[in-house]
């Protein structure tokens, strides 16, 4: 499959999961393989969706140890 | 017997002459104009008259069937006979004998119409004079011919069951006819002998009386001892001697929390019975189940030459067996508000009122702390609603609209899965008892939409093995945790991906405050080298 098939590909899932999602089309509506593949996309979606929640969490520690640092510093001072 | 009697029955014996019919007839006309009454034995004038109606009855048939000895008269003498009434036997009916020995039996209740050789002297009590005392003597000897036939006309099988029922109430003979169904009740219900019922209801009027003698220490000695031996080992709050004991056992069991419990000795004594007999013996002797006295346990220990804390050691085992057979047990509910009668309570009365016939016993306790008023209102509760149940299956009965399969599962604990030692350690340790418990933290996890594996991984020690495992298992009994998540359903997937991005949105404003916060501090110190580092970053 060339690259463009690909992106093809994932706009025709995109916009089922869109027709599915605004209720243009139902889940009985759905073949077994349109399920298959929307189920598939929806987990993908779902992993990269934790991976980033993963990855700001981590960010907001970082964030949260700075303030904690800047805050004695500025106690000090004072 | 009269003399003159004797003399007439010589006769008779001695007798070879044969009567025509025709003269038989005179003579027996002569007889009842004298008032007489022709009985089988009835001698006159050394004719045995009484032996001659019963063969002409007999003849008269045997020639009515065609055989050969019979006899047949002529429609005169037929018709003597007939109005001499000689050809219908003179009995009296089964219902006159019952009358006439129901009433003796009544008239004269010592005396035994079983043979007893002491009946006579006891006929002379009620006798005034000779006279009273022959006549007395003969109504004994007819009321006795009275029994004898009606226990005949059982052992064949004859007796109708009218008749059965009013020997059976009138306790002619125990042995043959039985016990009253009263009593029959009673003895079933105190697991006694029905002589020993008969007996205490005789004495006492009734079982209650005796309970509430006993417990009042007013009972003699032969009594006594009988009590202790039959009652101790009925095990009812109201009708122990030793209910306090109870009371305090129950305590030790479910704690001080519940007002009053409904709960079945039966398992009780099950669970007892289990115990090896050191263990009985301590426990019985700690509770004072026995003997009614409550020791401690440095009594106890210094008795049998062990240690105290070897025989704390011992009843604590016991009563943690006893709390664990009740554990997940559906046979105990608890009422805390009487009072106010809440729909579940009407519920409770109607199935009791349902189960009423049952018998196994239930009994109640009452939280001592609480003041007397109360305790007295609770108590009289209790007793009405005691008068209406006689449980068996109550609690099956309330729990028949549950579903069955969750039924077994609050049952499960998680030694009965059948788990590897390490799996079930991991479990145990993580502070799961029952397969109940574990599924409904589990659900609970899933429905904030993290997965199974998640959970697991979470406790100690639980690789992927032992997940796969316990999965396995709780899929052989029929719970699948990932189907209950919905995860495979696709719009609680879509739900899922929403609230993750929910999720994400909430971290990236939160981010964003942070660095204004950060940014503002930076602008105090006046460091913005860092500043520029963590944007590069």
């Amino acid at each position: 499959m060339s690259i463009f098939d690909e992106f093809e590909e994932k706009n025709r899932l995109l916009k089922l999961q869109k027709d599915y999602e605004n209720g243009i089309i139902l889940e009985e509506e759905l073949t077994k393989k349109q399920k298959e593949e929307l189920m598939n996309l929806y987990n993908e979606q779902i992993r990269n969706l934790e991976d980033e929640i993963a990855r700001s969490k981590v960010t907001l520690k970082m964030y949260k140890n700075k303030i904690s640092k800047k805050m004695e510093k500025l106690k000090k001072n004072n | 017997m009269d003399k003159s009697n004797n003399n007439e029955l010589q006769k008779m014996k001695t007798y070879k002459e044969k009567v025509p019919l025709s003269k038989k007839i005179e003579i027996f006309e002569e007889f009842l104009n004298t008032g007489g009454e022709i009985v089988g034995k009835t001698v006159y004038k050394g004719y045995p008259i009484g032996m001659w109606a019963i063969q002409i009855r007999r003849k008269i048939k045997i020639h009515k069937m065609g055989l050969k000895g019979g006899i047949n008269p002529s429609k005169e003498e037929l018709k003597k006979l007939k109005v001499l009434g000689i050809l219908e036997k003179q009995r009296e009916t089964l219902d006159e004998k019952m009358d006439y020995l129901l009433q003796w039996v009544e008239k004269y209740p010592d005396v035994k119409i079983v043979w007893e050789p002491s009946a006579e002297k006891k006929l002379k009590g009620y006798a005034e004079s000779d006279d009273e005392y022959n006549k007395l003597l003969l109504e004994y000897e007819k009321a006795k011919k009275c029994y004898t036939y009606i226990c005949d006309r059982k052992s064949r099988g004859e007796l109708e069951e009218k008749y059965f029922e009013k020997c059976k109430e009138a306790k002619l003979n125990p042995d043959i006819f039985g016990y009253s169904t009263h009593i029959e009740e009673l003895s079933k219900k105190f697991g006694l002998e029905h002589r020993k019922v008969d007996y205490l209801l005789e004495k006492y009027g009734s079982i209650e009386n005796f309970v509430r003698l006993y417990r009042n220490g007013k009972l003699k000695d032969e009594d006594l001892e009988f009590a202790k031996r039959t009652i101790k080992s009925y095990i009812d709050i109201d009708e122990n001697p030793y209910s306090d004991n109870y009371d305090r056992l129950i305590e030790d069991i479910y704690g001080e929390r519940q007002d009053i419990i409904f709960y079945s000795s039966k398992r009780l004594q099950e669970v007892i019975e289990r115990l090896t007999e050191r263990q009985k013996f301590m426990f019985k002797e700690h509770y004072g189940l026995e003997t009614g006295k409550m020791k401690m346990f440095k009594t106890i220990a210094e008795e049998e030459n062990i240690s105290k804390s070897g025989a704390s050691y011992i009843a604590k085992t016991v009563l943690e067996k006893i709390r664990k057979s009740y554990r997940n047990s559906r046979e105990i509910f608890v009422l805390d508000k009487i009072e106010d009668e809440s729909d579940f309570q009407k519920e409770m009365l109607e199935v009791f009122k349902e189960s009423l016939d049952k018998s196994n016993i239930v009994f109640k306790t009452v939280k001592s702390s609480r003041n007397d008023s109360l305790k007295y209102f609770y108590s009289t509760k209790f007793d009405s609603i005691r008068k209406m149940i006689k449980i068996h299956n109550y609690e099956e009965k309330f729990y028949e609209e549950e579903n069955t399969e969750k039924r077994n599962l609050a049952d499960m604990t998680i030694d009965q899965l059948g788990l590897s030692l390490r799996a079930r350690n991991c479990l145990m340790r993580a502070g799961f008892e029952s397969v109940d418990q574990l599924a409904s933290v589990v659900s609970k996890y899933v429905e904030d939409g993290k997965s199974v594996d998640d959970f697991f991984s979470k406790i100690n020690y639980c690789g992927k093995r032992i997940t796969a495992e316990i999965k396995l298992k709780l899929e052989e009994i029929g719970i699948n945790l990932e189907n209950d998540s919905g995860l495979i359903d696709l719009e609680s997937i879509r739900i899922k991906r929403e609230r993750l991005q929910g999720e994400l949105s909430n971290l990236r404003q939160r981010e964003k405050e942070a660095q204004e916060l950060l940014n503002q501090y930076n602008a105090l110190l006046g460091d913005n080298e860092e500043n520029k580092n963590l944007n590069d970053e």
